[in-house]
């Protein structure tokens, strides 16, 4: 495990008992609360061959399953990611599932119930099935998050493990931060991890657009290391951004910005 | 000034959610009950910004300012009772000490705006020797505790209980902050005080406004004395403070400059020429909560939510995904994304006769939420409405299309009073000009009536029509088949589609369904 992934919440003891036990996994989180960066530690951890698929309104079930192609004239398949990765036996990481459109999501049902098996109708009508050690995982955003669904109930009953990642509470995310910093601005990461949570707060109502992910922490650390004077970080990383949805939206964050740091 | 307050108004809620904690919270202005807020209510009321003293920044360093400390008060009390009285007057006073000791730790921003807002808060107290009664020895207490000195001179009996007082109010706020001890604490310590001062604890307190009026000026050298005094009596909290940074205020100069050209913006937009006939609604004061149906707007936004970013599957000639059988019979064989959105502009009537009146609130809420879907998918929108003041017809324009949807709207909207008849013609005619220079995809009409003079509204349909202006009509009637009569009779009006519906919730959903049949 790399020493900067600070598991705070367990989550990759649960991982590996489901890995163990062949139960599919899924990951519920807003953005940016570090559902990939678990993933892919875990990946590591065990040593599996991790294929990621992100999906979105736009992926449609030929990213998943292949498609026809036209190659002068002679029509032939080109599998999916999802048909590769079972064949493989590899760990499949499906981001963002509630994305996807219905269509899609029935495909993807079809494979992952406890036959483990899909049938390429697409193609030649032949079945797939999943190698020993198959292993899938899946992300989804609370329904908050513009462009997200509710997901299909039978969808939802194929990943049986169900992790919640919240944002951390303070003194962990401080923490988080610590391992990717030198640690020695703790009280400036503090109040940069409260101005995020306020932030969060107000994208949360809806009051402003965009919600700051760890990952904007850690930057705003780092920053601060570089010798950066924490409003001047604080106004780089988590402020600058809102000037994208006119001056009103960045001045109000730069306002908060202002009473937390002068 | 108002459009200013409206701004303020959007900001200071946006702050003031932000700061105390509560999402809930909103921001009124109010030139009668001065500075107060009611946590039940969650509403913060302020002393209106223009008649607040010193030049434009130095208000709005104020209300911010202002807005700040009721905004810790919503934090850190349990209770905030009404200064009216000897004892509230006292307790505030204390918590306000404490509530700004608690919110400097979290922000640490605010000390120079502390510094300049007690400036002028100490240049706003009346002289000493202009307060009479039994009023005087409190408010010498005020000043005292507060700002460490007084505007005038104290009468010689008060001076001995006044700095007892003092005293004692400034150890029971240390203990506070000390034990973590809240408001049911400081209450106790606020009778001490009141029997120190040997006044009546009921009492009342003259409703404490900015003594200094707008027409007052406020010179240079008075307001460098006045933060003197406030910085030598806080220097044991502060320690010392630039005079300079202080009165330049540069943290939110930026910030009071971009809502200065937001108002402006927002009066422009709200002027439009040619808009003679038509008013704008007063938003100051209407509490729009009561018509904000959240589980509505929720289920609206998820119902409707793919539309945001919706993408449908169309056959081109190129494309991602090859659809053989399509190839074999010789139609268009890729399958690629269209985006799906609504481009056309609409603008919405809303019928406020008195025959809506008794289910105004559903009405509203359900035009409120019909609002606040199309802001949120983006749809260009204007809304109207029409009611009768006076026995006279007013067109009152609720948003325009260039304006964003926001909180000042839906006060707008909750703000008028369903009454009168349903004089369309006359409306339409109001509108006139404001639709020849918008020239909106669509005009919708909502209505749950016929109206007075038909034939002068055939008319004035077919004019618009001929302007290419798509005229709809909704019919909202209490059943099913009073709703379908309203339709059909609003058929032969000549508005070019009808629909009818019986249930309020369904009018967004309906709506929504024109808009999409218009693409």
């Amino acid at each position: 495990m790399e020493p900067t992934y600070l598991d705070w919440n367990d989550s990759i003891g649960i991982l590996e008992r489901a890995y163990k036990a062949g139960l599919f996994v899924l990951v519920i989180g807003p953005k940016g609360t570090g559902k990939t960066t678990l993933v892919r530690r875990f990946a590591d951890h065990v040593g599996a061959n991790l294929e990621s698929i992100n999906f979105s309104l736009r992926t449609r079930e030929s990213h998943l399953v292949g498609t026809k192609t036209l190659d002068n004239g002679t029509v032939g398949f080109a599998e999916g990611l999802l048909v590769r990765s079972m064949r493989s036996g590899s760990m499949l990481y499906l981001d963002e599932l509630n994305a996807a459109e219905a269509d899609v999501l029935i495909r993807l049902d079809e494979s992952l119930d406890d036959r483990r098996q899909i049938i390429l109708k697409e193609s030649s009508g032949e079945t797939i099935r999943a190698q020993n050690g198959w292993f899938v995982v899946g992300t989804i955003n609370p329904l908050s998050h513009s462009g997200t669904k509710e997901l299909p109930p039978q969808l939802l009953s194929r990943f049986p493990v169900r992790i919640r990642l919240e944002y951390p509470p303070e003194d962990t995310e401080c923490d988080i931060v610590d391992r990717h910093t030198s640690g020695n601005h703790r009280e400036a990461v503090l109040q940069g991890v409260r101005l995020a949570n306020i932030l969060r707060q107000a994208a949360a109502v809806e009051e402003l657009f965009y919600s700051p992910s760890i990952r904007e922490t850690i930057a705003f650390g780092i920053l601060l290391d570089s010798g950066a004077d924490a409003e001047r970080a604080a106004r780089m990383v988590f402020g600058n951004v809102y000037s994208q949805w006119g001056e009103m939206e960045y001045q109000k964050v730069k306002d908060i910005i202002t009473s937390m740091f002068g | 000034m108002a459009r200013t307050a409206q701004s303020f108004s959007e900001i200071g809620s946006f702050l003031a959610r932000r700061w105390s904690g509560n999402t809930r919270i909103g921001v009124d202005f109010s030139e009668k009950t001065g500075t107060r807020t009611r946590l039940t209510e969650n509403r913060i009321i302020l002393f209106p910004v223009e008649r607040r003293p010193g030049d434009d920044f130095a208000r709005y360093r104020q209300f911010r300012m202002d807005l700040w400390y009721e905004s810790m008060k919503v934090r850190f009390c349990r209770r905030i009772l009404s200064r009216d009285h000897a004892f509230g007057f006292v307790l505030d006073m204390l918590e306000e000490r404490r509530v700004e000791s608690l919110g400097r730790r979290m922000w640490r921003g605010m000390d120079n705006e502390i510094m300049f807002c007690q400036t002028y808060r100490f240049l706003s107290r009346p002289p000493l020797t202009q307060v009479y009664g039994r009023a005087k020895i409190l408010e010498a207490f005020y000043q005292h505790f507060m700002f460490g000195a007084f505007r005038g001179e104290v009468q010689s009996g008060h001076f001995q209980r006044v700095l007892r007082a003092s005293r004692a109010a400034g150890k029971a706020v240390r203990a506070a902050l000390e034990g973590d001890l809240g408001t049911d604490w400081m209450e106790k310590r606020a009778g001490e005080i009141i029997r120190i001062l040997d006044i009546d604890s009921l009492q009342t307190v003259p409703v404490s406004l900015p003594f200094v009026r707008q027409d007052m000026p406020v010179n240079r050298r008075d307001v460098t004395r006045f933060l003197g005094a406030v910085q030598k009596n806080r220097e044991g909290d502060f320690g010392r403070t630039d005079p300079a940074a202080v009165l330049a205020g540069e943290s939110v100069s930026g910030e009071y400059r971009t809502v200065n050209e937001e108002a402006l913006i927002h009066e422009k937009k709200d002027s439009v020429p040619g808009m003679g006939g038509i008013r704008t609604p007063a938003s100051e004061g209407v509490d729009e909560s009561a018509i904000y149906d959240a589980d509505l707007i929720g289920g609206l936004k998820t119902r409707f939510r793919r539309w945001k970013n919706g993408y449908s599957e169309v056959h081109r000639r190129s494309g991602d995904e090859l659809d053989v059988e399509s190839y074999l019979d010789g139609h268009e064989p890729f399958i690629t994304d269209a985006r799906r959105s609504i481009k056309s502009s609409v603008v919405i009537l809303l019928d406020h006769s008195s025959s809506i009146s008794a289910d105004a609130v559903g009405y509203k809420k359900a035009t409120l939420g019909l609002c606040e879907v199309l802001a949120y998918l983006d749809v260009r929108f204007a809304a109207y409405a029409f009611s009768t003041v006076d026995r006279e017809v007013v067109c009152w324009l609720i948003k325009n299309e260039e304006s964003g949807w926001g909180r000042v709207h839906a006060r707008r909207l909750a703000g008028i009073v369903a009454n009168g008849s349903t004089p369309l013609a006359q409306v339409y005619q109001k509108m006139l000009p404001a639709l020849q220079a918008r020239r909106p995809d669509i005009f919708l009409t909502l209505t749950d009536g016929e109206p007075s003079d038909p034939a002068a509204v055939r008319e004035i349909i077919r004019s618009v029509r001929s302007r290419g202006i798509r005229m709809v009509a909704l019919g909202l009637g209490p059943g099913t088949s009073r709703a379908t009569t309203i339709a059909s009779n609003l058929k032969r009006l000549g508005y070019e589609r009808t629909l009818a519906t019986s249930r309020l919730q369904d009018i967004p959903r309906k709506v929504l369904g024109i808009l999409d049949a218009g693409e």
